[in-house]
């Protein structure tokens, strides 16, 4: 039986009965924030006691500490399954976000309450607010009867083109959306439009997939490049393809925060987002989609909103459509950079102080580095190496520290333990070791994590005290 | 009224059951532009007359977007009504906005400024179900759930009603661009058609009746004339949209799809040519008036869509 002085039965004692005896449930939210806190601190001391023979224990009567199930505590309460970043919240904690969240929109948002007028309407004062339009018809039956009273009157000259307008409109008038879906049907619309509706980048809310699709009949040089589509979530299999083929060969698609952006701005926007390299000389401009429109290009500093189009091409000055031309080197380098998150495995062999060098398998990923052993027969199980994993958020840097005679080169991973820097060296042959550490830096430099924020940081302090003691080092010298 | 301001010169935007409201291009049927409307369907929408601004009404809100930026939340929220906001209109120099609801009122909000000078309140006996501002600005046609049709005279404050149909619901009036022409419709499908006169400068209009038919065989939701005057639209619980010659009443088009249930609202192009309808099937469409086919259909929607606003402009 567990004795009072138990810490940890009385925590989960005074847990129970809080969880049953509140219907606010605003204790199982206090609660369950300090029990994630708790159970890290019983499970660290739970090691002293293993270590250091128990000296660091809350209790006295360890030897008949509870079984687990009482320190589950409630059954209403399940924080374990989620431990850690994506912990589920309690209804009362998502409430609150919710109201926190509307709470920050809210404010953005000018809110004008009805009021009621000050005093009642009277026509002497407020009649002039409130005017009427002559309406050209019915000046037109009115002019019998017009004495010249109102001072705002059209001259009755005007009353002879009244009727024209309308004739005229019924007859010759075109509209806006008239001529845009003539154009359309010059040009021929895009047969997949249809799909256009799965773009989850205009869904609003609604739940969306971000998918990055590698196209396999893509000349080799744009195959490396995925094309990040996102389609809402109801898309079948069928529609996502339907929307890969609404953007065609390198298409770009654009949320422009106005119809006012000026079609250079618009290129610009096109030119960053490629990433392309303006060298001098050569000047880009922009065409409307459109077989007719080819050749042609356009004003660019004329609005997007007077193009009645949507879809341009780019084109190159002195170039037509149609023509690729690119510089493969470069492209295979962006594509790597691009593709760095992506995983891939290496064969390399780990290198230890005290023993022989083990063959192991190096995955990397955008999350994650694993080493797993590779199964060499023979080897004394006590000398195996374990397999483990590194978030890619506990990397600190990754270099060659070695290259060796015989093409083979060592390089190291430097990772965050706890509070300590430690190191993992590997060998392989340089190219291997290269294209590793090019892959695991390109991963760092994307993710810039604090743990590479603070090593990167720590280096550079190091290297300025070095350089600080080396320079007092000479000064003393001097001084002798 | 041009696109002086830059935008573009055709909006298109539809809303209903989802609680989202989508933006469109009208003439390829993409949709650029989805914000969210929280907590409500949308009963109803229009654009301010200055392009700039679109009005969503609610339950108890009428919320203002800006048409002109990509931001899924509204600028302005308008509240302190009591039930749903039914419908939501503009004078056509922006200076106040007219709203009718539930609430038995139909609301003039002034917009300039917060000295509330133009605030004013119409009260009636049911619940406003439409109201519709005559072109010479100055007079409300508030059409109710009991079957009248109130004619308030903003500047007098004069108002007189007339009931078409005892006890029959008001859902929809429209009065033609040039102020000759007043039509109403009710849930048994019948439509009434008054010419309209003024007969002095200023004075109120009078209502000589005209015409009464059964445009449909259920429930009518919406009228509206053409920019021309020419065309007046009928839109039923039948799953049509019905288009008749203002000039005899006889039916030019019959705008019909076999996966089209209700048909809740609908606007014509500036030239008349094209009109677009809102479907509880999710879709709205565009129709050829001559020809009666579909030329775009807008799919996004996951629910009814109720309401619509559209803009366009006459270039020559």
């Amino acid at each position: 039986m567990a004795m009072m002085d138990n810490v940890d039965f009385l925590i989960s004692h005074i847990r129970n009965s809080f969880v049953t005896s509140d219907d606010t449930s605003m204790s199982e939210w206090v609660i369950t924030e300090c029990r994630i806190q708790d159970e890290f601190d019983t499970r660290r001391e739970g090691n002293q006691r293993y270590n250091h023979n128990n000296l660091g224990s809350r209790s006295d009567s360890n030897s008949d500490c509870p079984s687990d199930n009482e320190l589950k505590g409630s059954m209403d309460i399940h924080p374990d399954m989620d431990f850690g970043a994506h912990r589920r919240r309690s209804n009362t904690a998502q409430r609150l976000d919710e109201l926190k969240k509307e709470k920050r929109n809210q404010s953005k948002i000018k809110t004008i309450q009805w009021k009621d007028a000050p005093e009642t309407y009277r026509v002497e004062e407020k009649g002039h607010l409130f005017e009427k339009k002559d309406l050209p018809a019915s000046a037109q039956l009115d002019l019998s009867m017009s004495d010249g009273a109102t001072t705002d009157e059209e001259p009755s000259d005007s009353v002879d083109t009244t009727k024209q307008p309308k004739e005229a409109m019924s007859n010759k008038a075109v509209s806006t959306l008239s001529k845009q879906l003539e154009e359309l049907e010059i040009q021929g619309s895009n047969p997949f439009f249809k799909y256009a509706k799965f773009d989850g980048r205009t869904a609003g809310g609604q739940s969306t997939r971000k998918l990055e699709i590698f196209l396999a009949f893509l000349p080799p040089e744009q195959r490396a490049y995925p094309m990040t589509i996102i389609v809402t979530a109801n898309a079948r299999a069928q529609e996502v393809v339907g929307l890969v083929t609404v953007p065609n060969r390198g298409f770009n698609k654009f949320q422009v925060d106005s119809m006012t952006i000026t079609m250079r701005e618009l290129m610009d926007k096109v030119i960053k987002k490629r990433k392309m390299k303006i060298r001098q000389g050569l000047n880009y401009t922009l065409e409307k989609a459109g077989k007719s429109e080819a050749g042609k290009p356009i004003d660019l500093d004329s609005m997007l909103g007077s193009m009645n189009c949507l879809d341009f091409y780019l084109i190159r000055e002195n170039s037509s459509r149609g023509d690729i031309e690119s510089n493969v080197e470069e492209d295979q380098k962006m594509a790597e950079s691009l593709m760095s998150h992506q995983y891939k495995s290496f064969h390399v062999s780990m290198v230890h102080k005290l023993r022989t060098n083990t063959e192991v398998q190096l995955g990397i990923s955008g999350d994650k580095i694993e080493i797993d052993p590779m199964s060499v027969k023979g080897t004394a199980r006590l000398f195996r190496q374990k397999a483990v994993t590194y978030d890619a958020d506990s990397v600190a840097a990754c270099d060659i520290s070695e290259t060796k005679s015989n093409g083979k080169a060592v390089f190291r991973m430097t990772y965050l333990n706890g509070m300590d820097y430690k190191h993992h060296y590997f060998e392989a042959d340089q190219a291997v070791a290269q294209e590793i550490v090019e892959k695991v830096n390109n991963i760092l430099e994307l993710k810039f994590s604090p743990v590479r924020k603070e090593f990167v940081f720590t280096q550079e302090r190091k290297a300025l005290q070095k350089r600080d003691s080396i320079r007092r080092e000479s000064m003393k010298s001097s001084h002798h | 009224m041009s696109s002086a301001n830059g935008g573009d010169p055709v909006i298109l935007a539809t809303a209903g059951y989802d609680h989202r409201i989508r933006f469109w291009q009208a003439h390829s049927g993409i949709c650029h532009r989805t914000v969210q409307h929280p907590d409500s369907q949308v009963n109803a929408l229009d654009i301010t007359p200055d392009k700039q601004l679109l009005a969503a009404a609610g339950y108890q809100h009428i919320r203002m977007y800006d048409i002109n930026s990509s931001s899924p939340n509204p600028i302005i929220n308008y509240e302190g009504v009591q039930k749903n906001v039914t419908a939501v209109g503009f004078h056509e120099d922006g200076k106040w906005m007219y709203t009718g609801g539930e609430d038995h009122t139909a609301k003039i909000w002034d917009l300039r400024t917060r000295t509330l000078q133009c605030q004013r309140i119409f009260q009636v006996k049911a619940p406003v179900n439409c109201v519709t501002l005559h072109p010479n600005q100055g007079e409300l046609y508030v059409g109710d759930q009991i079957g009248s049709i109130h004619c308030w005279d903003l500047k007098t404050d004069m108002n007189e009603h007339l009931i078409p149909e005892q006890g029959c619901p008001i859902t929809s009036v429209s009065i033609d661009p040039m102020g000759t022409m007043m039509a109403a419709v009710n849930n048994k499908g019948h439509c009434y058609l008054w010419t309209m006169t003024a007969n002095r400068p200023g004075g109120p209009s009078k209502l000589h009746p005209k015409k009464k038919f059964q445009a449909h065989s259920k429930y009518v939701l919406k009228c509206l004339f053409s920019p021309d005057s020419t065309l007046l639209a009928t839109t039923s619980a039948d799953g049509t949209c019905r288009i008749w010659r203002t000039a005899d009443l006889s039916l030019r088009t019959e705008l019909k799809d076999k996966s089209q249930r209700w048909v809740w609202d609908c606007a014509f192009s500036g030239d008349s040519q094209y009109i677009i309808t809102a479907s509880s099937d999710n879709n709205a469409r565009l129709w050829n008036v001559n020809t009666g086919e579909v030329k775009r259909e807008y799919s996004g929607h996951e629910k009814a869509i109720v309401c619509l606003a559209f803009r366009d402009e006459v270039v020559s």
